[in-house]
């Protein structure tokens, strides 16, 4: 039952279950693939960690400044 | 005085008139809007032939013991050959792509075409089989048999 996923038209708001094999032609129509809403997310890359050196780096400039 | 004629008809054939729809989603079949029809695919140009469509009643017996005559009633609303044959493709990328078995949607068949203010005929189907006969020294085709799911919306005005 994987094969299947649900469109939605822009225009009229309709909703439909169809082959994804039939895309091709209903994308002609306008139709466009529905999120799922309970659909899993891409994973959020995690911010990329602070070198210590850069952090000692900006505490001595302002300790110079003063 | 005899009864007035019926109004004379303007006779075509199907050929170039008739049109048929798949339509994957309606809000209200009795009544389909302009933007909903749009969003079909016209089946048309790749028809070969297409069952009668016809939705009949069967006559259901009413004799009585009065008479030899079996009066009849009628009976429940049923359908007739509510199949579409499309040439096939060779390779493959043609109709069943659109109409795998166990889609549902509508088919909407138009007489006299696509054209405001006629008249049209909307049924909500599922797509049950798809006949690949082979017939030798003829275009390959294939032929979708329809299952229809509810009553079908019979004369609808074109929108």
């Amino acid at each position: 039952m994987g094969d299947w996923v649900r469109i939605i038209h822009p225009e009229t708001g309709g909703t439909a279950s169809v082959h994804q094999g039939a895309l091709s032609h209903l994308y002609a129509s306008g139709w466009q693939l529905q999120a799922a809403p309970d659909a899993p997310q891409p994973p959020v890359p995690a911010p990329a960690p602070v070198p210590a050196d850069v952090h000692d780096t900006a505490v001595s400039d302002l300790s110079e400044e003063s | 005085m005899t009864a007035p004629p019926i109004s004379a008809s303007a006779r075509y054939i199907p050929e170039s008139v008739t049109h048929f729809y798949f339509v994957a989603a309606i809000a209200s079949y009795l009544s389909p809007t302009r933007a909903e029809l749009n969003a079909g695919t016209d089946l048309t140009p790749e028809i070969h032939t297409v069952g009668d469509w016809a939705i009949t009643s069967a006559a259901i017996p009413t004799p009585d013991l009065s008479t030899l005559f079996d009066a009849t009633i009628p009976g429940k609303i049923q359908m007739g050959t509510t199949t579409i044959t499309m040439y096939a493709d060779s390779t493959s990328t043609d109709a069943r792509t659109l109409l795998p078995r166990g889609t549902t949607g509508y088919i909407v068949k138009f007489p006299e075409g696509d054209v405001t203010g006629r008249k049209m005929d909307v049924f909500p189907v599922k797509v049950g089989s798809q006949a690949k006969p082979t017939v030798l020294g003829s275009p390959s085709d294939i032929t979708f048999a329809f299952y229809v799911t509810k009553t079908p919306a019979e004369n609808v005005a074109v929108p």
